[in-house]
């Protein structure tokens, strides 16, 4: 999971560079900017400084909205940080159930708390959105993952591995966002995962 | 008009560049503080999970594990961090002092961090007391004690990403979490703990004798791991001797649970079990596995025990006795004389265990019993008792069947009870003030109301052939009295069981004595409850068949031998093992 990482200190799984996510259609829009900049120099010095001033503000556009959406991109990782290190303190003392000790239930009331703590970041309909609960106890790794709005899915594995031995608890969240500078944009995706020691007796 | 012109577009170009480098530059900062912000925001997250850990694992194994475990999370934990050197770990005791706890504070750089992990922490602490971020002093009202707290401060330098330009080449974030041990509402069973707080062999089978931890059915129907806990450091061992030591060829402590141990399988009570699948954990220094000098020792073709020792890294004391019997969670201030009866209680047997819910209202009751009772010049407790010798003029060598009901009774004399006699007291509190001896039977049934018999001081004795009956009773024995209950396989019994209801509900015996309680194995033997003998010295022998029991042990100390086999099985209402929990404090 750990590849690059981004300005923001987010990573961008599978080695993408950011570039790889930008449109074709705000290229165009830099081309009318020019364009408006050419028909202005026919009329003497004064058309130079409009070129001039066109090319500046939209360098000043890019420059804002790039400052915009990049402030976006830390809100929504300090969200889904944020509801990492709660769903995880919440599963790390959430008692199992008396009869089934570790079950879907279990995980399925520790993905809502993150989701809930993410303020809307891991809805349903966010792009890239990624839950992953798992647990390790008495009975192995129990894990509960949902991406992209869809079905939670039960299986057996960490959602990333750790190294600890100890019974524990991982939550890892995620969304994809995007960085927009006006005339190109890329996407990235923001993880945050956290580990936290199982507190409670199974 | 036309230098003027100029003048002017150079004023505007030169304002726009300026506007330029500002808007640049404040955008620049911007950017950086919020990565800065979202570092603190990541680091918070880390320092959490490692104090959570670092003070559990602190209480289960000791300074230097809680350290290694604490650095673990914070790897696993932090994006662009691998791994923490964990080397210097070993700068942390081992046991945590609580009567001098020496705060140990050290840092651990791994790549743009720093990471401090302090344990124990001390009131005064920085982290502690706000001074850290220049705020008042947090008032330390239910914060636990510095053994019971562990901190972890991290400290992250963030390069500029473009406002180096500026001059500000890198930010600096400092998070920390102190976390606190509560005890958690979890209750696992504890069979069998000894308290002896530095001695060797406290939990010592010889002669092919057996301790066997048996496991507990949990009321949601499931099987939990028997559970042995030694609580001394080991420190008057030397040589091959152990705090646990196993000798003599067939010898074994072993506490069995759950299947799937890969130990050997049977079924108990209908559950799939396996020996040596429980847990026997062993406070003594030094990793105790498999048995290992101070923790461990075997010879003469004993057993290491089953399973392997584990390390207990706190004390575990004699507190959750006190708390319920007596109210008592706070040992800073006895609560009352304790006269003959009980040892000096001091901070440290103080675990932190939630103030007792009635402090307000309710009297410590074993305390209150003591009280009311008065050491043996006191003669008898109030006008409603008789004195067995003086008063009723019964004989204290009993050749005679003698029934008593409805009335409390000193017995002021050795009493002894020959072969075939009884002595039966029912709905009546007695008081032992001498020797008793029981050759016959002796049984006694206290009131449901007060269900106690007191034993001033003198020793009790059963025949092998005798027959002992406490009916839901709790018995109390004060300092200087003892216990010799010989069994056979001949016949007698021993029924011994605790009053269901009341102030001292489950508590079969409380003994201040420092004597020796010995036991032995009886052709018929029921007992139900919590034995706790905190300074008294329990034996258990052999003689008779052993049966199943429902009773929960604490004792200083603890041997069997002579093929004795002692099984221990905490019943509902035994006191549980504290369960730890973790909570964030600062």
């Amino acid at each position: 999971m750990r590849t690059t990482r981004d300005s923001l200190g987010t990573e961008t799984p599978s080695g993408q560079l950011p570039v790889e996510g930008s449109r074709g259609h705000r290229s165009t829009r830099f081309t009318a900017w020019i364009s408006l900049g050419q028909g202005s120099s026919s009329r003497g010095d004064s058309g130079a400084a409009v070129v001039e001033m066109a090319f500046i503000f939209s360098l000043l556009v890019m420059l804002l909205v790039g400052v915009v959406t990049s402030a976006i991109a830390f809100g929504q990782k300090n969200q889904i940080e944020n509801a990492a290190r709660e769903a995880s303190r919440y599963a790390a003392t959430l008692a199992p159930d008396p009869v089934t000790g570790i079950d879907n239930a279990w995980l399925e009331a520790v993905r809502n708390v993150a989701q809930e703590a993410a303020h809307g970041n891991l809805d349903s309909g966010v792009e890239g959105q990624h839950i992953c609960v798992a647990h390790f106890g008495s009975s192995g790794w129990q894990r509960l993952v949902q991406d992209d709005g869809g079905a939670a899915v039960p299986g057996t594995a960490p959602c990333y591995p750790d190294g600890l031995s100890d019974p524990r608890v991982q939550v890892e969240t995620g969304r994809d966002t995007e960085i927009n500078a006006a005339f190109f944009s890329f996407d990235i995706s923001l993880v945050a995962p956290a580990t936290a020691r199982y507190e409670r007796v199974e | 008009m036309r230098e003027s012109f100029r003048s002017d577009r150079g004023a505007s170009i030169f304002m726009l560049a300026i506007s330029l480098f500002l808007l640049i530059g404040a955008s620049a900062i911007a950017v950086d503080i919020a990565a800065i912000w979202l570092d603190r925001s990541t680091d918070q997250k880390v320092t959490d999970a490692a104090a959570a850990v670092g003070v559990l694992v602190a209480v289960e194994t000791g300074g230097q594990d809680a350290c290694e475990s604490a650095l673990n999370y914070v790897a696993v934990n932090t994006p662009d961090l691998n791994t923490v050197d964990t080397t210097d770990c070993v700068q942390f005791d081992k046991i945590c002092n609580p009567d001098n706890p020496l705060e140990t504070e050290w840092d651990f750089p791994a790549g743009r961090y720093e990471i401090t992990v302090v344990h124990p922490v001390t009131d005064t602490h920085d982290l502690m007391t706000s001074g850290i971020v220049g705020g008042t002093a947090q008032p330390l009202v239910d914060d636990g004690k510095p053994c019971q707290r562990l901190a972890v401060k991290m400290t992250s330098t963030r390069n500029s990403l473009f406002a180096q330009v500026l001059g500000f080449s890198s930010g600096r974030t400092s998070v920390h979490t102190v976390a606190k041990r509560i005890v958690g509402d979890d209750k696992p069973p504890l069979n069998l703990i000894v308290l002896d707080r530095t001695g060797c062999n406290t939990i010592s089978v010889n002669g092919g004798g057996q301790i066997v931890a048996d496991p507990v059915v949990h009321p949601d129907g499931y099987l939990v791991g028997g559970l042995i806990i030694a609580d001394s450091d080991g420190s008057e061992c030397s040589g091959t001797n152990g705090v646990i030591n196993v000798s003599g060829l067939g010898s074994v402590i072993r506490a069995d649970g759950p299947a799937g141990c890969g130990g050997n399988p049977f079924t108990f009570k209908g559950f799939p079990a396996e020996e040596g699948c429980g847990t026997i954990r062993v406070l003594a220094p030094n990793d105790p596995g498999p048995c290992t000098p101070p923790a461990c020792s075997n010879s003469g073709g004993g057993n290491a025990p089953n399973p392997t020792p584990s390390p207990l890294g706190s004390r575990y004391t004699r507190a959750p006795a006190d708390h319920r019997y007596n109210c008592y969670s706070n040992y800073t201030t006895p609560p009352l004389d304790t006269l003959w009866a009980a040892e000096e209680l001091t901070t440290a047997n103080q675990q932190n265990i939630d103030e007792c819910e009635e402090t307000a209202t309710r009297d410590p009751y074993i305390y209150d019993l003591i009280e009311f009772v008065g050491p043996r010049t006191d003669g008898k407790p109030d006008s409603t008792y008789e004195y067995w010798k003086a008063e009723r003029n019964e004989k204290c060598n009993v050749d005679s069947n003698i029934t008593i009901n409805n009335q409390n009774l000193v017995i002021d004399c050795n009493l002894q009870i020959t072969s075939g006699k009884s002595v039966t007291i029912n709905n009546g509190n007695v008081v032992f003030d001498q020797d008793v001896t029981v050759q016959g039977a002796l049984k006694v049934n206290p009131p449901a109301d007060k269900p106690w018999t007191f034993f001033r001081g003198g020793k009790l004795t059963k025949a092998g052939t005798g027959t002992l009956e406490f009916n839901n009773a709790m018995v109390y024995m004060a300092q200087g009295s003892s216990l010799k209950l010989s069994g056979s396989g001949s016949g007698g019994a021993l029924i011994w069981t605790a009053p269901t209801a009341g102030d001292f509900a489950d508590l079969a015996l409380w003994s201040d004595s420092v004597e020796t309680h010995a036991w032995s194995g009886q052709s018929a033997l029921t007992l139900r409850g919590i034995f706790f003998m905190p300074r008294g010295i329990a034996a258990y022998s052999g003689g008779g068949s052993q049966e199943q029991t429902d009773a929960q042990w604490l004792a200083w100390n603890l041997t069997v031998g002579g093929g004795g086999v002692l099984h221990i099985a905490p019943g509902d209402g035994a006191l549980p093992a504290l369960s730890d929990r973790a909570e964030l404090i600062r």
